[in-house]
């Protein structure tokens, strides 16, 4: 007789024993089911499953705290039948909340009849449809949290004008993050509250500084994220300069940090020249080379996100500014050096592969200034030749998610990197970075643990020894548990660093070279860059303070949610007045008779 | 947003959240009438409507959760409802203030002499074999004494595990204990797989005789609770700590408790109280209070 077994695993699913019991009655009387087993995926349990040849590779996959459904039957359809109508049993009890309750609405409009008193749209829907349902939102007065990308520049201008008419602001386009009244928007990070007002034109920028915040204990007021084109030339920082006026008004806020990959040199000039005006101390940290006018003694520049962190810690706390360089700590010297002393005489590059774009970006600034050439896809300098030069990815860019999730959602993307890694034997060093927060997967340290215990066998059976060095961009409160996560790594012989800029320090360390940050680098930046008055005639138009941003910041995010149903998951979670679109995409997807539909209205 | 008030928790819980503190902790998970919480210090909260508690960290409300229609998403704050924690966005407010503390802790019993433990093993047995004889672990009593015939594959891996034991008849000892948990730990059905509800029912015996308590620093402790984490669930790890610490869910203290109390004849009503719950917990959990009696015996 011809048997098939399949297996399904259901991630971190708990339901009590007799349901259990249930679903494995159920799936064993299904007509040519032979075997069933329904277990949590303990090792004890996945070895008694293999033994009964329950177990396939599917099933390894899961863990401790994942449902395992094993069936065994006499075709392979009959088998994927069972694992179906297992997959429906689950569906109903799955905590979804309470958005996935009511029947939910397929316009914008309809939901605001559900949600009369709305105040913000999260769009997340393609970006081909987003400027339409972000002009809607904007003409009802929302607020916009506008997450969907490939939105064209000059709609992008149009989009932030009329938010201007609307008095309200638009965050994004391709805005990853926010965190407004303590509710995470987006990818972000469980934060406490606090005094630090946070805008940012970089998502994983801002989750860096507000996740190093967290773990010093510093809370932020709100953080508001623009959208990483915000500070272009012809958008002239429209949405970051809107917030800024917001933030200086802002009661909460004592402190401000501006965060950005690099602005177009007028945009740095005039953000310099507005911050200084709030009144209130102003960290700027602008990721990358631009040179930055200091026009005021409450404008602090910052060489490193993680800079940009302790200066906004040191501010908020009234206590002295660091002005000592950051430089390795002594345990972390030790390990380095003990690592080094395994390494065979030709590994002698580092391997950086990130998830976040930011953190990308300024850890090839970095290394650059530390190793000397570094290439990237980054700034299109990725070559045939990469294997044997240091080199930083973003596995996050376009040409790595085309067809899949991005790495936040599935690290598992950094897999084959990390082994092509370990088979080089010129590559000293693997960085990586481990986004932690809400939309990001359940378990990354886990995945990345799995993957490099295989980069390592790789480079184990040639005989040499592959240094692993991760970071965790993380909040203690995150959901993944920001220490369970590092002590993972750690039992996988990952070396941990507290910030982005201290991994690459202690990869600088590991190939015997000294990096370090300088403050001089800092002080010199405000006082002999590219002075203010370069730009005098550059001025972009003036922004107001958006009429309705305040009461946001007063009353909270009430939202009206379009595209992914995980965003309204999560705002239903933080208690949030949530309504979730069912989106579909106007007339049936074909763009021609939208047209027409939008010009009949 | 729901606030609710809660009625009665256990000594464990009580000592874990004083008044002041906002944060409760995030929904870690959400089935039939139970919801767990995950609390900043990585322990879990069993929350469920009145009646026993089910859990060593259990809490229960005033209302049933199913009829507050609580169905809450992974990761949802749940906070106490006190003035400092206004602000947190969260979707469940516990009132705490003026709830019965339930202890639920096992103390040492003087007077356990071997006879004693061998005589309530025999009892109990008898009692599981007549009552629930097919359920969980129970067969495995049988297979101890005549062979291990017709067992389920879990009875029969935890048989091989514990027959070298019944025949050895060596003194039991921690690092007996710590074979058996990393030999059990994780095996078999259930949301707290059976090895696991033996091993809670096997800790309870090794407190009631005074064998445990080791500190929580100890080092037994510390490889306890490395063999449980990386063994088992986060849920069923928790039942494990706490059982280790000494803390169990209501039903099964009550029947311990019952077991060696002067009148003799209550203890059958709490072993069927008891062997009710979950599909094969309480069942086997009583396995491990007969096993555990008699390996001490």
């Amino acid at each position: 007789m011809q048997t098939h077994v399949r297996c399904l695993v259901l991630f971190s699913t708990y339901r009590d024993s007799v349901w259990l019991m249930h679903l494995s009655h159920t799936l064993e009387s299904l007509p040519g089911v032979q075997q069933v087993a329904v277990m949590m995926g303990t090792p004890h349990n996945k070895a008694l499953l293999q033994q009964v040849g329950l177990l396939t590779a599917e099933g390894e996959t899961g863990g401790a705290n994942d449902l395992l459904v094993c069936v065994q039957a006499e075709t392979p359809t009959v088998a994927a039948e069972a694992l179906r109508q297992a997959t429906a049993h689950l569906t109903p009890q799955q905590g979804r909340g309470a958005v996935a309750d009511a029947v939910a609405p397929r316009t914008l409009e309809t939901a605001l009849r559900r949600l009369p008193d709305a105040n913000l749209a999260c769009i997340s829907v393609p970006g081909e449809y987003a400027v339409h349902e972000a002009r809607k939102a904007l003409q009802h007065g929302l607020h916009v949290f506008l997450f969907s990308a490939h939105v064209d520049l000059a709609a992008e201008v149009a989009l932030k004008n009329l938010a201007a008419q609307q008095g309200v602001l638009v965050m994004g386009p391709d805005c990853g993050t926010a965190v407004l009244n303590g509710v995470p928007l987006g990818f972000a990070n469980q934060l406490p509250r606090g005094s630090v007002g946070l805008i940012a034109a970089s998502g994983t920028g801002l989750q860096q500084v507000s996740c190093l915040l967290a773990r010093q204990g510093i809370g932020v007021s709100q953080a508001i994220g623009v959208g990483g084109r915000d500070v272009h030339e012809r958008i002239g920082g429209h949405s970051m300069r809107a917030a800024l006026r917001a933030l200086a008004q802002d009661a909460d806020t004592q402190v401000l940090v501006l965060i950005a990959k690099p602005p177009a040199a007028s945009v740095a000039a005039q953000l310099v020249r507005e911050a200084a005006q709030t009144g209130k101390p102003c960290v700027l940290a602008f990721v990358g080379e631009t040179k930055l006018a200091a026009v005021s003694r409450e404008v602090y520049p910052a060489a490193t996100l993680e800079e940009a962190a302790l200066l906004a810690g040191a501010l908020a706390r009234g206590m002295t500014l660091p002005v000592e360089p950051a430089a390795l700590p002594a345990s972390l010297v030790k390990v380095a050096q003990a690592a080094r002393m395994a390494l065979q005489p030709g590994q002698r590059l580092v391997h950086a592969l990130y998830c976040g774009g930011t953190l990308a970006h300024e850890a090839l600034g970095l290394l650059r200034r530390a190793l000397g050439p570094v290439v990237s896809n980054l700034d299109g300098t990725l070559g045939a030749a990469h294997e044997t030069a240091h080199v930083v990815l973003d596995l996050g860019a376009e040409e790595f998610t085309q067809g899949r999730p991005h790495p936040m959602i599935d690290p598992s993307t950094r897999r084959p990197y990390l082994i092509e890694a370990g088979d080089n034997p010129e590559v000293a060093v693997v960085l990586v970075d481990v986004m932690l927060g809400w939309g990001a997967h359940a378990d990354p340290a886990g995945t990345l643990a799995a993957a490099w215990q295989e980069a390592q066998a790789v480079a184990g059976a040639a005989g040499r020894a592959l240094v692993g060095i991760a970071h965790v961009c993380g909040a203690p409160d995150d959901p993944q548990g920001f220490a369970q996560q590092c002590q993972t790594l750690r039992e996988h012989g990952l070396l941990l660093a507290d910030s982005n800029a201290q991994a690459i320090r202690l990869a600088s360390a590991v190939l015997g070279v000294h990096a370090q940050d300088s403050p001089a680098q800092r002080l010199a930046v405000g006082s002999a860059a590219t002075s203010a008055a370069a730009f005098a005639q550059e001025q972009h138009a003036s922004v107001s303070l958006p009429a309705r941003l305040p009461d946001l910041f007063m009353t909270g995010p009430r939202v009206v949610n379009l595209g992914l149903e995980l965003f309204a998951t999560q705002l239903a979670a933080h208690g949030v007045p949530v309504v979730h679109v069912d989106w579909r995409p106007p007339a049936g997807g074909d763009p021609r008779l939208a047209g027409l539909l939008e010009r009949l209205r | 947003m729901l606030t609710v008030q809660v009625s009665r928790w256990s000594q464990a819980v009580a000592s874990l959240l004083p008044p002041q503190q906002e944060v409760i902790g995030r929904v870690h998970s959400c089935y039939a009438r139970i919801l767990n919480v995950r609390t900043p210090g990585e322990r879990l909260l069993t929350i469920q409507g009145e009646g026993m508690l089910q859990a060593p960290m259990g809490l229960a409300l005033a209302a049933d959760i199913k009829a507050l229609g609580i169905r809450l998403p992974v990761g949802a704050l749940v906070v106490q409802d006190i003035p400092t924690a206004r602000r947190s966005p969260a979707v469940l407010r516990l009132r705490c203030a003026d709830t019965l503390v339930w202890d639920g802790h096992i103390q040492a019993q003087p007077g356990l002499t071997p006879s004693v433990l061998a005589h309530r093993a025999h009892e109990l047995a008898a009692w599981l074999c007549r009552h629930a004889p097919r359920r969980g672990l129970t067969p495995l009593l049988l297979a101890l004494e005549h062979g291990p015939l017709a067992l389920s594959v879990t009875s029969a891996a935890a048989y091989a595990v514990l027959a070298p034991l019944r025949v050895g008849r060596q003194e039991f000892s921690v690092s007996t204990l710590l074979n058996l948990v990393k030999a059990l730990v994780g095996l078999g059905e259930g949301l707290t797989p059976s090895g696991d509800d033996f091993l809670v029912g096997l800790l309870a015996v090794l407190h009631v005789t005074g064998f445990l308590p080791c500190s929580a620093a100890s080092p037994v402790h510390t490889q306890f609770r490395e063999c449980v984490r990386l063994g088992t669930s986060q849920l069923s790890g928790e039942f494990l700590r706490c059982a280790f610490e000494g803390h169990f869910a209501e039903p099964l203290v009550m029947l311990v408790r019952a077991l060696w109390a002067p009148a003799t004849d209550a203890w059958p009503a709490h072993a069927a109280t008891l062997a009710a719950v979950g599909h094969s917990s309480g069942v086997d959990a009583m396995v491990g209070i007969a096993l555990g009696c008699r390996l001490l015996a």
